[in-house]
């Protein structure tokens, strides 16, 4: 094994995966991973910069868990699905704003959303993917 | 052949991909708790650390970036056609989706300021260089999409603007309640923010 490989080891777990502070998630089925480089796993830290933007960021250590090829292949399907899923996500006046989203830009994909759903014939539109 | 009424369901889907492919993909903590310590480097694993693998972060966004050029070139093709449309219906779709077009472009921006920042502090990169290769990168985004997008919006709009005008719903527009109250939203939304 060079460094640029992983291996696989044991039989994977199922985990859920969400790329941002709504109530989904996707489930994934994910491998540890064993490489000889551990850089690989590692991440920078947002959290960590000083208030001098051009001191940079930190790196942390991650999980070492990845997709094997089958895992993968489904993962466009899976991502679809997640996205459709985000998408559906209610603007209602009152639910606090989700994560760094402006308030200007809350409001906006709010009266887009009521728009939609004035619209029956939008409700039931489709995209082929 | 996507529906009319489907573009704007595109939009809202590429604005959420592009959104997601910017931030991190935690892992559930349920499922770390368990194995942790079945895990060979159980010890790279911190309790107080957000539960992000960067492999699979790696995985989910290369697929990810994937399907959203494929959907952003879609969405322009579809959205130029019905640009062109002189239908007054037209008009709430296209000014919903150029919305949804700008605040992606917004956040595209973002990215590329952040990449800009990466490529100085981590790679060393020429600041000045870096810096105005990030701002032509953000104006050709603004006179591109976005510029390009609203003049054709309001060549075909030019003599209808209800934003500008007043939409009610029973003046024999041709607009109905749903459009007039989304009229009514960003009209109230330009004063909020005095636009």
């Amino acid at each position: 094994m060079n460094e640029y490989e992983f291996e696989y080891n044991g039989s994977g777990f199922t985990v859920e995966a969400s790329s941002a502070p709504f109530p989904h998630s996707m489930t994934l089925r994910v491998h540890e991973l064993l490489s000889t480089n551990q850089d690989s796993f590692l991440a920078f830290d947002f959290t960590s910069q000083s208030d001098n933007p051009m001191e940079g960021f930190s790196s942390i250590p991650t999980l070492p868990y990845g997709l094997d090829k089958l895992g993968t292949s489904l993962l466009n399907h899976k991502c679809l699905q997640y996205i459709n899923t985000i998408s559906k996500f209610s603007f209602d006046a009152g639910v606090t704003i989700v994560g760094d989203t402006s308030e200007i830009v809350w409001k906006t994909l709010g009266a887009i959303q009521r728009y939609q759903q004035a619209n029956p014939g939008m409700q039931q539109a489709s995209i082929h993917f | 052949m996507v529906r009319k009424d489907g573009i704007l369901h595109r939009a809202i889907k590429v604005y959420w991909m592009n959104y997601s492919m910017g931030r991190s993909i935690t892992l559930s903590s349920d499922f770390i708790s368990k194995t942790a310590g079945t895990l060979q480097n159980s010890s790279e694993i911190l309790p107080d650390q957000p539960h992000i693998s960067s492999v699979v972060s790696r995985q989910v966004k290369s697929a990810m970036h994937i399907i959203l050029q494929d959907e952003i070139r879609n969405l322009f093709r579809d959205l130029e056609g019905e640009w062109s449309s002189k239908n007054r219906k037209a008009f709430a779709l296209c000014l919903c989706t150029n919305l949804i077009v700008c605040m992606l472009i917004e956040q595209i921006q973002a990215d590329i300021d952040a990449l800009v920042l990466y490529k100085i502090c981590e790679e060393g990169q020429d600041a000045t260089r870096t810096h105005e290769s990030g701002m032509k990168a953000c104006r050709a985004l603004e006179d591109v999409a976005m510029h390009y997008s609203w003049t054709l919006f309001n060549k075909v709009q030019k003599s209808y603007n209800p934003v500008k005008n007043g939409c009610p719903a029973d003046n024999g527009s041709g607009q109905n309640e749903g459009e007039a109250a989304l009229v009514k939203d960003i009209r109230q939304l330009m004063d909020d923010h005095s636009m």
